[in-house]
């Protein structure tokens, strides 16, 4: 084996290494990823009612609020949504992006959790 | 003695690379494919069972990390445990009326339980936060 073969074997190898371990470190949002888009402040989680057998299905929601309401009924909203509850039940991280229009600019905020 | 040294890293590269390889094999589409199993799998049933808590008057919620797969139920009898898959997670959209009528009402835990699932406490994971 020559030494440009050598060479030539050990870029090969390091350029499959590396698209191989940046494929597996890329971030997916619809999988708890880290980038997510801008959460809704008057959201909450639920899961459907479905029939146990033949027993009757109950839908549960995650918090008591906010529930989905009329516009013009109060309502109860997260202000700061990165300190919900649900955000520290695992370990994760995870990118907050929100674009400042025509300007170009835009705002990051990391949130770590763990 | 580079041609040696370049030999020697080459190996430790396909070494590397196998083992990655391997990885990729053994996880079979990862996180990604596990998520949407969950998901296709628990679409249609229910996080529920035929009994409910007498303490809440219906089937009480338990929030459990969203990474969590498996969860354990006991009961008299052999085998008196089994592992169950938990595909049961909250989600994002309404999903519009919280009731579904059954042709049998739900049961209250009996004086006497047999199983944990008469307790009518049931986990569904919590989200992932993200959407």
């Amino acid at each position: 084996m020559t030494f440009r073969t050598s060479l030539l074997t050990v870029m090969n190898g390091l350029v499959i290494v590396t698209s191989l371990f940046s494929a597996s470190a890329s971030a997916n949002p619809i999988n708890g990823g880290v980038e997510a888009p801008t959460p809704d402040v008057f959201s909450n989680y639920y899961h459907p009612p479905n029939r146990a057998g033949e027993y009757p299905g109950l839908g549960a929601q995650l918090y008591v609020a906010p529930r989905p309401v009329p516009a013009r009924v109060g309502h109860t909203w997260v202000t700061y949504p990165p300190f919900m509850p649900h955000e520290f039940l695992y370990q994760h991280r995870r990118r907050y992006t929100r674009c400042a229009g025509a300007t170009g600019m835009r705002t990051d905020v990391r949130a770590y959790w763990w | 003695m580079r041609t040696t040294w370049l030999m020697l890293c080459g190996r430790i590269m396909a070494v590397a690379l196998l083992s990655v390889a391997f990885a990729e094999i053994v996880e079979a589409g990862g996180h990604h494919a596990t998520e949407k199993r969950y998901f296709l799998r628990g679409r249609n049933k229910s996080w529920h069972s035929g009994w409910y808590n007498p303490a809440a008057g219906r089937p009480v919620p338990l929030v459990v990390p969203p990474n969590a797969e498996f969860v354990s139920e006991y009961s008299w009898g052999v085998p008196s445990s089994r592992v169950m898959p938990l595909y049961q997670q909250f989600r994002k959209p309404y999903p519009g009326a919280g009731y579904q009528p059954g042709a049998r009402p739900l049961m209250p835990t009996p004086d006497q339980p047999s199983d944990t699932v008469q307790f009518g406490v049931h986990a569904i994971r919590g989200p992932w936060g993200a959407y």
